[in-house]
């Protein structure tokens, strides 16, 4: 009799092994694709690491791929020829309102779309995860203000630096600049330059911009070129007269607030952004969440937007986010 | 441009002076542009004709127009080179690497100026001695340099540069010159007088002008070709030795687009896309031009979408007077 239980254990151990083995074979066979324009740019990186380590954990595949320059129309080409090859899901940032269109016919080939960073509310997207633009843009002019008022001004004009095909980033201007008419007036934005994204275009617009505005008190760099602006203030000689309020963390970025030409820059958890796109992701290609009531009547099994919270980055803790040195 | 052409505006008459021909030069054309421009410009902001607006320019350009003195010498000799982008952020992203391996500074320069090498040879090799078309060829290794950007890099943005490179590009060791402004200056009056007066320099607007006459001449065309696309090369991985030093940092999305930007300016400057037409001078003042409409619009807060617009007539308008005013001498 003991023989037979033991038989009977050891049966049911091997299928479970068995089942196990099979469960993580299929998964493995899965590819999780992450499209983005101006794939080089070093914002991906803590994103890109994120989902990486999403799918190590899980053990599915991942892939990250996407244009080079910031090419809307290039990004939704690769998304929908991927697309032909039937991966899991994709990941992507939706920068542009045309992108709807594009999850829309790639979810129709059967391919679900989480996105992250930017979100397509109009479209079938199975998830976001990533910042209220607008409240981030709120959030600038909030710190930009406490920054001028900090040294003594009580009225102050404001110059921006964004790229200007960039929707999300127009999002962002409209928060900060509703927040200055809503709740500092005194303060006003009175110039906006496109730097296309490149620091060296960013530098010599700054530069341009202080030097046809002169009275300007601070800047919000809308995208990650703050160090295109470290660099026009060191060269104005005008390193913390002029307050600024950047973007994005990169060491390049960090060690200008270390030198004191950047005051702060705000920080998304973009790690976060990567990491729970993929497993939301995960979890909805699985089925695993099909227990949610309501999901058999078209109940959303996913919450439809997560914010992974944003901080600003001082003087005081940007040590803790350099990862190489400043010299 | 005929063969005859090219003898007379070329090489025949250094000696002579011709009054005529240096009116309707393009050189002259864009210089008034040039003026025209700086005297609106200074009505229209008081803040133009400062000594800070005007370092801001020309530094500001200063990249640019080094890589416009190599696309002039590949164009000059009937080639294009759309990969100088990438040769910009391959040596920026190689020097901030040789820095990350605590090699010395001259030894960072090095190593970026072969990057630039490397790719001149490439370019070179693939165009004159396997016979590919330039446009073609460069398009390709502008992607294939850009992702080795992006490979050494790990799409990181790097930072550990040494504050006494920082300082060769920030410093004005002469006269209070920036060093920059004194780098750029050298290099285009060297690079000017090379083009005009040196008989091996001369040989690329020779080989621009008619590439069989070149060959029936006894000259190395391959050779000729291939070293115009090396000193390309070399001068566009010296920008991004510039790039690193100004900013403190290497990214990897340096100089994106930055080919389109060059190759606009010096067709401006009166640089023939055919070949065989142009002066380094002429690069220079293309890049120069351009500089200042962008500064005059930014300085006088144009909204910029508008920005794109009126850079977009001005930019035609000078390509149009060229022709209003050489239409009789062309046909």
């Amino acid at each position: 009799m003991k023989s037979i239980i033991k038989s009977t254990l050891a049966a049911i151990a091997l299928s479970a092994a068995a089942v196990t083995g099979a469960y993580a074979a299929d998964v493995s066979d899965q590819k999780y694709v992450m499209v983005v324009p101006i794939s080089g740019h070093p914002f991906w990186v803590p994103i890109r690491q994120g989902a990486q380590d999403a799918a190590d954990q899980l053990g599915v595949q991942f892939e990250f791929t996407g244009p080079v320059e910031f090419d809307n129309i290039a990004t939704q080409n690769q998304m929908e020829q991927i697309a032909l090859t039937q991966p899991s899901a994709f990941l992507t940032g939706a920068f542009d309102p045309s992108m709807s269109e594009t999850i829309k016919r790639v979810t129709e080939m059967g391919v679900p779309v989480a996105t992250f960073d930017s979100d397509a509310p109009d479209s079938p997207r199975i998830t976001f995860v990533g910042p209220d633009h607008y409240n981030v843009g709120f959030q600038y002019g909030k710190k930009i203000v406490e920054l001028l008022q900090g040294q003594g001004k009580e009225e102050g004009q404001i110059g921006l630096l964004t790229a200007i095909n960039q929707t999300n980033l127009q999002v962002r201007i409209q928060g900060l600049k509703d927040y200055l008419s809503a709740n500092a007036p005194a303060y006003e934005v009175v110039a906006i330059e496109d730097n296309q994204g490149d620091d060296q275009i960013t530098a010599e617009r700054t530069k341009t911009m202080l030097l046809g505005n002169p009275d300007i008190d601070g800047l919000v760099v809308i995208n990650a070129t703050g160090t295109g602006v470290a660099t026009a203030l060191t060269e104005l000689g005008r390193k913390g007269e002029v307050m600024v309020v950047a973007s994005d963390v990169f060491d390049p970025i960090v060690c200008g607030i270390k030198d004191g030409a950047i005051q702060t820059t705000s920080a998304v958890n973009t790690y976060l952004e990567g990491f729970l796109a993929l497993k939301l992701a995960y979890e909805y290609v699985n089925n695993n969440l099909d227990g949610t009531p309501g999901a058999d009547v078209g109940v959303s099994v996913l919450p439809p937007k997560i914010d992974p919270g944003m901080f600003f980055i001082t003087k005081e803790n940007a040590d803790s986010f350099l990862v190489g040195s400043c010299s | 441009m005929t063969l005859s052409q090219t003898n007379t505006d070329r090489l025949g008459d250094a000696g002579g002076f011709d009054f005529k021909r240096l009116l309707l030069s393009r050189e002259l054309i864009v210089g008034v542009m040039i003026l025209i421009t700086a005297i609106a410009a200074t009505m229209l902001s008081p803040y133009f004709l400062t000594a800070a607006n005007i370092k801001n320019v020309v530094i500001g350009m200063s990249i640019e127009m080094i890589v416009a003195i190599g696309l002039t010498v590949v164009l000059l000799s009937g080639g294009i080179d759309l990969s100088v982008g990438s040769v910009v952020a391959l040596s920026a992203v190689v020097i901030a690497l040789a820095f990350n391996a605590g090699l010395s500074i001259p030894i960072a320069i090095a190593a970026g100026l072969c990057a630039g090498v490397v790719v001149g040879v490439v370019n070179g090799y693939l165009i004159a001695y396997v016979g590919l078309n330039p446009l073609i060829t460069t398009l390709g290794t502008m992607t294939i340099f850009r992702s080795a950007v992006y490979i050494l890099s790990g799409g990181y943005a790097m930072s550990s540069i040494p504050g006494s490179f920082k300082a060769l590009a920030n410093g004005d060791l002469l006269f209070g010159l920036p060093n920059l402004v004194v780098l750029v200056v050298v290099l285009v009056v060297l690079f000017h007088m090379a083009m005009w007066q040196n008989v091996w320099f001369r040989k690329f607007a020779f080989l621009g002008g008619s590439e069989m006459a070149a060959l029936r001449a006894g000259i190395n065309v391959k050779r000729l070709k291939l070293m115009g696309y090396v000193i390309c090369s070399v001068l566009a991985a010296l920008g991004g030795v510039v790039v690193v030093a100004r900013l403190g940092s290497a990214f990897p999305n340096t100089a994106t687009g930055m080919e389109l930007r060059v190759i606009t300016a010096v067709i401006v400057g009166g640089c023939s896309i055919y070949g065989g037409r142009g002066t380094v001078l002429g690069a220079a003042l293309g890049v120069l031009f351009l500089a200042l409409v962008n500064n005059i619009l930014v300085l006088n807060a144009v909204s910029v979408y508008w920005q794109g617009v009126a850079s977009g007539c001005v930019l035609i308008l000078a390509v149009l007077s060229d022709a209003i005013i050489n239409r009789g001498k062309r046909s």
